[in-house]
């Protein structure tokens, strides 16, 4: 029986999880708390706000396990920056001097912040760790983990089998041969930031032609036993995180897109962005597949649990469910970095010897505070008071055509707004769509939103839900008819979210069935470019600055 | 002394192609005044408090906007705007600390400010008006929290100011620290490298592709 706190940090995605006794008690993202978006700084917010909400002193810490080898890591780097020989000279100055300023220290750190002794804070290897948080997390047994990311210490895919002390590895590649260098390559072709911009391009390649795919064959070659080749030669700045492409790519692919212009699809050059995008997706999807066959074949396990940053692919990750031979699959939702300190946390609450229990709920940060929103939002000068039928009367709201912010409970974990963090409107209008994209949000115009639904509406409205993803929106569904404009996305896609019984998000779907609605859209109560909200003073500065018509906190509603 | 002042704060607009650059790095530093003051109105107990924060950083963030878009036109070409953490000042220092920091901030800030109007009143008349609207809310900043530090935090003002002024000495040395010791690292990391050059054979070895099974 042990309080383990797990923790990533210094990359990007910061985050802590705290695990009491076998049990998710907390996780939370830094970049929630600190309002940076991706945050890498040590999550001394996180941290503290984990331990809170688990009701426990940082003394009380039997263990406290950061998700990777900051050892390996740094000779990983060093390396790295060798084999690059003369072009790493850059690399090596600027890695030496993060590694050196910070990264390397991080378990004194993380002991010095808690005033735990040193010895209680250990690590365990960064794509175990992933491994873990979806092993561990995942819905079923009999499962294999596939964890596909940029680099952990010095592989980039993995295959893990369950074990009583934490993921076992099966097989591995090493990098520079990976798929999260490839789609941040792409990423920032198309003029997008590295370790952001990757939803863009995934929402970019419907508008395009995979007209480049024998480029992409070239740039990414799948061998006959499921692993890759990624040809570094294209990739020449690929130890610079905000570039990773290199002059070969230019020659194949054509100049790249300058950051920040504006997207115009009807011209030449942005249907070329478009049909790369298109090209690299698909590339990525034929690399997944390829990856989850080799992961049935050498595992043999019937189900697949996903995990690292590509398994945020939700495109991929519905062709590997289609297509592939797993007879279910599962992505843990923060499946990125910050998803390392879950699965830290459940690997040393193993090595302790607990047992992992209890179904994994992805409402796992810090709650809303509803007095302290109308205390707060009166001092703004809005109209703030307490509402006896919160959902019933959102309903209503939303059925008449208005934008809600919606903040209920704890918030969620990962990067996916799933009821507790949103703002909704109805699906079925095309102007809110587009009212949100550019008024509220200020994003690019070709983004697509996701719908909600409740479970027992999911299998009318869309093919193939709900699965084990779609709770968490990791996946796509085709959507049937044409009754969710608002929502599908140009090839008839979407990111759909299906809500069980019980719970608030339950209760306004039910709502809305009264007022004629079957679906809602759901997207995160953010504007692009930042964080989505977690304390109920970012959800009343979103409300202020972009002007949604009406925020709800719990039983408190606000308006003008 | 106006006159030093004008000449100082002013400098960098004389210097040809240096004006996005210094009207970005104005964006970044509003963009991440915005950050420590949605913190500080997460974190402090009052809500009256928080929400003077918020109202604060809602201007600093459209600060941010009005200056990053200037730089763009400076530049005649997009420029994405830097995206950095914050001093996360309020966790480090406490709530009286932080508003004596940020008083201290704003009234620098506006004193610039109405140097760098004076510069373009004619040179940039339309700068010079999106800058004037900037100063407006940097004389209300200042105003609000020199208010707090005679209110509510007016037991402890003095100590804080202090603590204020020396966490921005410590701020500006590390800065100029940095600066100054940055050639001289990438010096010593040129020479290791050239030192290790004989390994990058090894290095080059080890990679390789295809599946690594375990045992």
């Amino acid at each position: 029986m042990a309080a383990v706190l797990g923790v990533s940090a210094h990359y990007h995605d910061a985050a802590a999880a705290l695990v009491v006794d076998g049990r998710i008690v907390a996780a939370q993202q830094e970049e929630r708390l600190s309002r940076v978006k991706n945050d890498p700084s040590l999550p001394q917010l996180a941290i503290d706000a984990c331990l809170a909400l688990g009701g426990i002193d940082a003394a009380a810490l039997d263990r406290v396990v950061f998700y990777e080898n900051p050892y390996r890591k740094l000779e990983r780097v060093l390396v790295g920056s060798l084999a690059a020989f003369p072009r790493g000279a850059g690399f090596f100055r600027r890695a030496l001097r993060s590694q050196l300023g910070d990264k390397l220290w991080v378990l004194d750190q993380l002991a010095a912040h808690l005033g735990v002794p040193r010895e209680r804070v250990g690590f365990v290897d960064h794509h175990q760790s992933h491994a873990a948080s979806a092993l561990d997390c995942a819905p079923f047994d009999d499962a294999v983990a596939l964890t596909v990311d940029g680099v952990g210490e010095d592989e980039s895919t993995a295959l893990w089998a369950p074990a009583d002390d934490g993921p076992r590895r099966i097989a591995s590649i090493g990098y520079p041969h990976s798929l999260g260098l490839f789609y941040a390559a792409i990423t920032a072709y198309l003029g997008f930031r590295v370790n952001e911009g990757e939803y863009k391009v995934m929402g970019l390649a419907a508008f395009g032609r995979p007209r480049f795919r024998e480029a992409m064959e070239q740039l990414l070659r799948v061998s006959s036993d499921g692993s890759f080749r990624l040809r570094t030669s294209a990739f020449g700045d690929h130890l610079r995180a905000d570039r990773a492409y290199g002059d070969e790519l230019l020659a194949m692919l054509g100049p790249a897109r300058e950051p920040e212009c504006p997207w115009d699809l009807q011209s030449d050059d942005d249907r070329r962005f478009a049909d790369v995008a298109a090209s690299a997706q698909l590339a990525l999807e034929e690399v997944m597949l390829a990856l989850a066959r080799a992961a049935h074949e050498q595992s043999g396990a019937r189900h697949l649990a996903l995990a690292g940053g590509v398994a945020l692919n939700c495109c991929a990750n519905a062709r590997v469910l289609a297509e592939g031979p797993f007879e279910r699959v599962f992505v843990q939702p923060a499946a990125g970095d910050a998803g390392g300190a879950l699965g830290a946390a459940l690997v040393g609450a193993r090595q302790a010897g607990d047992s992992i229990q209890g179904v994994f709920d992805p409402a796992l940060g810090i709650a809303a505070d509803a007095g302290r929103a109308l205390a707060v939002a009166r001092h703004l000068g809005l109209q703030a008071e307490r509402v006896d039928d919160p959902e019933r009367e959102a309903a209503e709201r939303l059925a008449e055509g208005a934008i809600v912010a919606w903040v209920r409970g704890r918030s969620e974990w990962g990067p996916r707004a799933l009821g507790q963090r949103s703002l909704l409107s109805r699906a079925d209008d095309v102007t809110l769509r587009d009212v949100l994209n550019r008024r509220i949000k200020g994003r690019e115009p070709f983004r697509p939103f996701a719908p909600v639904v409740r479970d027992a509406h999911a299998s009318a409205l869309f093919e193939g839900a709900p699965s084990d993803m779609t709770p968490t929106m990791t996946t796509v569904c085709r959507v049937k008819g044409d009754s969710l404009p608002g929502c599908t996305h140009v090839d008839g896609t979407a990111r759909v979210q299906t809500v069980a019984g019980g719970g608030a998000l339950d209760g306004l779907l039910q709502a809305m069935e009264r007022q004629g609605q079957r679906a809602l859209l759901n997207t995160s109560l953010n504007a692009a470019g930042e964080p989505l909200v977690a304390h109920v003073t970012d959800a009343l500065d979103f409300f202020v600055r972009r002007k949604p018509d009406v925020l709800y906190v719990d039983d408190v509603r606000i308006t003008r | 002394m106006r006159a030093l002042a004008d000449f100082v704060y002013t400098l960098s607009w004389r210097i040809p192609g240096r004006r996005w650059r210094r009207l970005l790095a104005f964006a970044e530093a509003e963009a991440e005044s915005a950050l420590e003051l949605r913190c500080a109105a997460a974190a402090t107990v009052d809500p009256e408090r928080a929400a003077l924060y918020l109202k604060h950083a809602a201007d600093e963030a459209r600060h941010a906007q009005i200056l990053h878009r200037r730089a763009a036109l400076a530049r005649g070409a997009p420029v994405t705007l830097p995206r950095r953490g914050h001093g996360r000042l309020y966790e480090r220092f406490g709530e009286r600390v932080f508003v004596a920091y940020v008083h201290r901030g704003e009234r620098r800030g506006r004193r610039q400010f109405e140097a760098h109007v004076r510069f373009f009143e004619e040179r940039d008349p339309p700068l010079a008006a999106a800058l004037t609207s900037i100063l407006t809310d940097e004389r209300r900043h200042e105003r609000y929290t020199g208010e707090l530090l005679e209110g509510p935090f007016a037991d402890g003002a003095a100590r804080a100011r202090r603590r204020a002024r020396l966490a921005d000495l410590g701020h500006r040395w590390r800065r100029a620290g940095a600066a100054l010791t940055a050639p001289l690292f990438a010096l010593l990391m040129l020479v290791l490298y050239l030192l290790a050059a004989p390994l990058a054979l090894g290095a080059r070895a080890r990679e390789a592709d295809g599946w690594r099974k375990e045992d």
